[in-house]
């Protein structure tokens, strides 16, 4: 299983991603900031989720989201993030985001909701 | 706007359960109250005697004018990151830094989350280090402590409100 990680803050990622590797995930890709994680996603084949964090330089989560959308992918997406307004959290699903992570989390809620939009294949 | 009793309850209620949240969540820590929370300039009012040696800023803007900030000692700060990444650090580097600066957004997205009442909007955080003496504050409002515990030095939460009539 084959992750994106998008998040501008190395610290978040350093998080989340020893978080995932704890779990089922085989490999994290990190990005920094929307643009960079278009250019890493490529044709978008190998990836099984998208992580991305709302606010961030360059190209934000949403536009990331859009993006990866508009290109026809139906790869889940996850926001990880402090955004939690009610209009906030509307657009994120308007735009394709399959489900929602609030910073802060820990483990337990990662992993929960990791299994509804990526299940653990050793479990099935 | 006017700010009352309860705004400030409130406000200082949020604030408050969001930090502990974090810590609790991100780094197993439980954080624990250095007193009640004051108000800056009154008598008794003394949130913490560590001295403050980095800090991290984010402006309110909305229903509720103003800046929140935390601020601790170098020690603290360090300590924070290697809960959090495990990150072995014995001066501040860019990562404690970055790690500090994510600590407050996510107190500020966890007070924002419990002051949805509030039309409230808050900045990016920013980082910054700072002399022994701390943040200082204009007279244009009122500011508010609140002050933890935290390896072996105290962590303070310094909330500035503009007050009616102020702009």
């Amino acid at each position: 299983m084959k992750v994106l990680l998008v998040d501008d803050s190395g610290v978040m990622r350093k998080i989340i991603a020893r978080s995932l590797n704890a779990l089922w995930i085989d490999e994290v890709v990190e990005a920094a900031d929307g643009a960079e994680a278009l250019e890493k996603f490529g044709d978008g084949s190998g990836f099984d989720l998208v992580l991305t964090d709302w606010n961030m330089p360059i190209m934000n989560g949403l536009e990331l989201v859009q993006a990866i959308r508009a290109a026809g992918h139906k790869l889940p997406i996850m926001m990880v993030t402090t955004e939690t307004e009610k209009e906030q959290v509307l657009k994120a699903i308007q735009a394709g985001v399959n489900d929602y992570l609030v910073k802060p989390f820990d483990q337990e809620m990662l992993t929960m909701k990791l299994e509804r939009v990526l299940p653990n294949p050793q479990s099935a | 706007m006017t700010l009352c009793i309860d705004t400030k309850t409130t406000l200082i209620d949020s604030i408050d359960e969001s930090i502990r949240e974090v810590f609790e969540m991100m780094a197993g820590s439980v954080l624990v109250r250095d007193g009640e929370p004051c108000e800056i300039g009154t008598e008794n009012c003394h949130p913490s005697e560590s001295p403050t040696e980095i800090s991290v800023v984010m402006g309110l803007t909305g229903d509720l004018q103003g800046s929140m900030s935390l601020s601790m000692t170098n020690d603290a700060a360090i300590k924070w990151t290697e809960s959090l990444i495990d990150h072995q650090a014995t001066e501040i580097d860019q990562t404690v830094v970055d790690a500090v600066g994510e600590l407050g957004n996510m107190v500020v997205g966890g007070a924002k989350r419990r002051l949805c009442d509030f039309a409230l909007k808050m900045s990016l955080p920013s980082v910054i280090r700072v002399g022994g003496d701390g943040i200082s504050f204009t007279k244009r409002g009122k500011a508010i402590a609140i002050a933890y515990q935290y390896a072996d030095s105290t962590i303070t939460v310094l909330i500035a409100l503009q007050t009616q009539g102020e702009a």
